[in-house]
């Protein structure tokens, strides 16, 4: 058994003890049973790691439920399909730069003519001061994965009407999308540019519980900070974990 | 000296030729599942990437035919390199947001009772604070208190067991009173 000086045990072997690890609990028992002191760093040591089981349990999902043989099967499909997958893969991709593409169009979130599919989930642009039939819906997106350090999110034109809320994303990526205007998203490493080049009404940024950092800029002015400016932009009383109205730069504050 | 990625690289007798594999595996599968998603789960945030990558890892196990000297650790280890291999492909990775037609933004559930918005915090509160450990201190710590014993941690991050119980040590202390100096006293 590790001891200190003082012929206690070590934390380190209390609190293998507490987790009913180590091989030499029997020696350290018996001298629990008789030091006070080191029954209750022990009890102290406990009381720690439930305090830590407690957090760590708010985070929690629920285990699925997952049969491995469909697992299985899917695998076999899988590796059927790959070579498919990877060749659909270039295809799709080739697809998306072609400006008149139905996939570029979804990606841009333009309406296609050719498409009355498309045309019914992409609202056409509503004209000045008319008001809308119908609630505008929300545009087609993109959704990344957070980078390990800061994600830089540029406009490509300096927006001067609409707003970015903030909300809290779903899933462990950061989601982009609009409502109302036209915006395309290019995607680069560490950096997502927002093509609005229809301004959009607003522009939402989910983002995933922990410490992951944006930051959001149009030209040559800071938009957002995130996490940052989170209490500064706080929007109470909304579902919005934050909300930064968009003004020209000649009327942006500081 | 254990090399890196070499765990439980050796099999035990237990191979698909003598007709036990399966039944081992299906055992494995059943008993191991559950926490090793539970610390993937922590560890990412993410259920549904945590749920595919323990299957991909599994799936790697079947594949393999025969069984490893620490089936435990194997795992550990096949999934930190899987998350290893997500993020580092990933970082051009995006998916495209299909056009929603809902009125409430994904990630805005409608307005909940406080419970909700409270627990939803909690969660961020704690992520948080994880955020601010060693890599290595957040895996052993969450793979304990994910139920995997100071020896197959030991196996799986190549460290010994006392070394195990001496981040454990650390890694409590300083999550604590990250947490503490982040949000307050727990509940």
């Amino acid at each position: 058994m590790n001891r200190t000086d003082g012929g206690h045990p070590t934390d380190e072997v209390l609190l293998a003890v507490a987790h009913g690890e180590h091989a030499g609990a029997a020696e350290a028992e018996a001298h629990l049973a008789s030091c006070a002191i080191c029954a209750g760093r022990l009890a102290a040591l406990a009381n720690d790691d439930h305090e830590v089981a407690a957090l760590l349990g708010a985070i929690d999902h629920p285990v699925p439920s997952v049969a491995f043989e469909p697992v299985r099967r899917a695998r076999a499909l899988r590796r059927g399909l790959l070579t498919t997958a990877a060749t659909a893969g270039l295809a799709v991709a080739a697809a998306a730069l072609v400006p008149s593409s139905p996939l570029h169009q979804l990606i841009v979130g333009r309406p296609t003519p050719a498409s009355s599919a498309d045309t019914a989930a992409v609202p056409p642009t509503v004209a000045a001061g008319a008001t809308p039939a119908q609630p505008i819906p929300l545009a087609s997106g993109i959704a990344v994965p957070p980078s390990p350090g800061e994600l830089l999110v540029v406009f490509g034109h300096d927006p001067d009407s609409g707003v970015i809320e903030v909300g809290r994303a779903t899933t462990g990526d950061i989601a982009f999308r609009s409502r109302g205007g036209r915006t395309g998203y290019q995607v680069e490493t560490d950096r997502i540019v927002i093509d609005n080049q229809a301004p959009a009404e607003t522009y939402y940024i989910d983002v995933p519980p922990g410490s992951h950092r944006l930051l959001v800029e149009s030209g040559d002015r800071v938009l957002l900070r995130w996490p940052d400016d989170s209490a500064r932009r706080a929007a109470p009383g909304g579902t919005a974990l934050a909300r930064v109205p968009l003004r020209r730069a000649a009327d942006h504050g500081p | 000296m254990r090399l890196k990625g070499t765990v439980g690289s050796r099999s035990t007798g237990t191979a698909r030729e003598d007709g036990a594999f399966d039944e081992v595996f299906a055992r494995l599968y059943r008993d191991e599942f559950p926490r090793l998603f539970r610390y993937l789960d922590r560890a990412l945030g993410d259920d549904q990437l945590a749920t595919d990558l323990v299957q991909e890892a599994f799936t790697r196990l079947f594949d393999r035919g025969a069984m490893p000297d620490e089936p435990s650790a194997w795992l550990i280890t096949v999934v930190n390199n899987l998350v290893r291999d997500h993020f580092r492909k990933s970082a051009r990775r995006f998916r495209l947001l299909r056009i929603s037609g809902d009125e409430v933004a994904p990630g805005r559930p409608a307005p909940d009772p406080d419970a909700s918005v409270a627990a939803a915090e909690r969660r961020s509160q704690v992520r948080a604070a994880l955020g601010r450990l060693s890599a290595r201190d957040r895996d052993v710590l969450l793979l304990r208190h994910s139920g995997y014993s100071y020896r197959e941690i030991a196996a799986a991050m190549q460290l010994t067991e006392t070394g195990v119980g001496t981040i454990l040590l650390r890694a409590t202390a300083r999550f604590r009173t990250v947490f503490q100096e982040l949000h307050g006293e727990p509940d």
